[in-house]
């Protein structure tokens, strides 16, 4: 077994592939309503290793082994079950990653509002970091959280005790690797650092300081720029200058998924059609050149988000790459992560006015509709976040969501609503957290259901054609009946629950 | 470097930051004396809505040990 000074690891619900399909990551955050076993086994099985150190990890873990590493320090990413070996033999620091620590952020809080259960993350985080703290009282070792959730340990300060945490690195909605490597440093050298540390906009990591991945991560998801010139206020990584990684830096992270066997994978950034970009235009060049290296090294690419204006800003640009990534042959789908958030133009000129642009915010419900047809034609298929309790909603905000949500039926996606959490680095970090459910806002929960129960079969066959996902998707299909049988019971209850 | 007292009024200590921020400090050591726990919960709101300038939070259990953390440079963890 090899010897590491630092470790890296998280738990179970973030360390895995989740089959190979991202989206049913979304499950880990669903709260205990089946048995644990068969949820675990269903949406966040045990990854592949070797004496722990692990096939692919999440890609963040793997940025900050890459700096770690090429600053001389021996550390790697290894599986949260091996972490007891690891410290026993030696470990100095261990780093853990996560982007929930507590269940505080959508979708998992917005289960947990009216669902009486824990969700699965939240119970695997907690075995996990309680095991932690019962090795930090065997072995001396330096405990450090870091990551975009990490203002949530501030919510839970008593934990930070409890559990022994010796340093919280807030990266502020950034990525955090060279502040990482200097407290590492620091730490085994035997020297102070301070218990929490804030990056601030000043100290974004500018590009030279960014040190590709050396070894596969979850499903091949490479970074490909970092920020976003939209600045919704809700948003922590819009707070962050705009930069995109070059051609030849995004290569050598796919190269390192493919050498190690990951065939497909994910191009992540706010705005995967910006890329390449200083503004809200897209540089058609720039996001043909990036899609075509990415078809060129794998078999199948998705894209981790984009927005609905810059679609509908160059369709042609749209048809093209999505004419070059579905070959109908290795690929059949191309899966994103949009974000709607509102039909309520009220609602988007006070907290996204730049959303829309370079279109008006007044015409905000018609791009949406206009690019989900765009996508349904080309064989896009987002997964729409929709953001219920904004500070100053109104009942006939939430109307005219809903009303949207239901002239999308017709196109191919999955809509997900998720309750207002004022997260640290964003402009409304300091509001109210969304707690009051109105029977206006069931109405809306329950088109989104809908939504999902006509289309989510559907997605199932054509996401998931090949053979070995067959016992998957005959679990995940009676998981869906199961849901479609509860359907009333679940508007029942939610029902009982809104205030009136 | 700001020395603040464990039961400061997280509005002074966000006060005394927009000086200092004003002032040009790009990061800011705050350095308190007390329980961690009661330290993070207090400081809460002002640690969490800070986007400018970089904050380093030192929590010292005594006088002495907040003495020593003044030769402290936040700056040398982003050299
Ligand atoms: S468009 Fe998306 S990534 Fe950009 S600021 Fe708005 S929510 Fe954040």
């Amino acid at each position: 077994m090899p010897r590491f000074d630092v470790v890296l690891s998280t738990d179970r619900s973030l360390m895995t592939n989740h089959h190979g399909k991202e989206f049913l990551g979304f499950g880990t955050t669903m709260p205990l309503i089946l048995p644990r076993r068969f949820i675990q086994w269903l949406f966040c099985p045990p990854i592949r290793h070797r004496d722990g150190v692990v096939w692919q990890a999440p890609y963040s873990l793997r940025r900050a082994e890459a700096a770690l590493v090429a600053a001389g320090i021996r550390a790697a990413v290894i599986d949260p079950d091996y972490v007891p070996r690891y410290v026993a033999d030696g470990a100095r620091v261990l780093i853990v990653r996560h982007h929930d620590w507590f269940g505080l952020n959508p979708p998992t809080s917005t289960w947990t509002a009216f669902i009486d259960k824990e969700p699965l993350n939240v119970v695997l985080f907690r075995e996990f970091i309680e095991r932690v703290r019962k090795l930090k009282d065997r072995y001396d070792f330096k405990l450090v959280v870091t990551g975009p959730a990490v203002w949530q340990w501030l919510h839970k300060p008593h934990l930070v005790e409890e559990y022994g945490v010796d340093v919280i690195v807030d990266s502020n909605g950034d990525r955090e690797e060279p502040v990482l490597v200097n407290v590492v440093r620091r730490l085994l050298e035997g020297k102070r650092v301070p218990k929490y540390i804030k990056v601030g906009v000043p100290d974004s990591t500018p590009m030279e300081r960014m040190v590709p991945i050396m070894h596969a991560s979850v499903n091949g998801l490479v970074e490909i720029g970092r920020g976003c010139p939209r600045r919704c206020a809700f948003c922590s990584v819009g707070q962050r200058p705009l930069r995109w990684y070059p051609l030849d830096f995004i290569e050598r992270e796919i190269e390192a998924n493919v050498r190690e066997g990951v065939d497909s994978g994910i191009l992540s950034c706010t705005d995967v059609l910006l890329y390449g970009s200083s503004s809200v235009i897209p540089n058609p060049e720039a996001v043909i050149k990036v899609n075509k290296l990415a078809k060129s090294m794998w078999r199948s690419v998705g894209w981790s988000h984009c927005t609905l204006a810059a679609a509908l800003v160059n369709r042609r640009l749209v048809e093209d790459v999505a004419h070059m990534l579905i070959d109908g042959e290795k690929q059949k789908l191309l899966g994103v992560e949009v974000g709607v958030e509102s039909g309520s133009v009220e609602i988007m000129r006070k907290h996204m006015p730049a959303k829309p642009r370079p279109f008006p915010v007044e015409k905000w419900p018609e791009i949406v509709e206009q690019a989900f047809a765009l996508f349904h034609e080309n064989n896009i298929v987002p997964a729409a976040t929709i953001i219920v309790g904004l500070p100053g909603e109104r009942e006939e905000d939430v109307v005219a969501t809903t009303e949207l949500v239901k002239r999308l039926r017709p196109y191919r996606s999955l809509i997900v609503p998720m309750f207002f959490v004022p997260m640290g680095p964003s402009r409304l970090g300091r509001e109210e957290w969304f707690r009051r459910i109105k029977p206006y806002h069931v109405d809306l929960l329950m088109a989104c259901l809908d939504h999902a129960l006509y289309w989510a079969e559907r997605l199932i066959d054509e996401y998931m054609t090949e053979k070995r996902f067959a016992i998957v998707r005959r679990a995940l299909k009676w998981f869906l009946s199961r849901v479609k049988e509860y359907r009333p019971r679940v508007e029942e209850k939610l029902r009982s629950f809104a205030e009136s | 470097m700001i020395r603040v007292p464990e039961d400061a009024d997280p509005r002074e200590v966000e006060e005394m930051i927009r000086i200092a921020t004003a002032r040009g400090c790009k990061r800011i050591s705050l350095v308190v004396v007390g329980r961690e726990s009661r330290v993070l919960d207090r400081l809460r709101p002002v640690i969490k809505g800070c986007i400018v300038p970089t904050l380093g939070l030192w929590i010292a259990s005594s006088e002495e040990e907040a003495s020593a953390l003044e030769d402290e440079d936040l700056g040398e963890l982003f050299a």
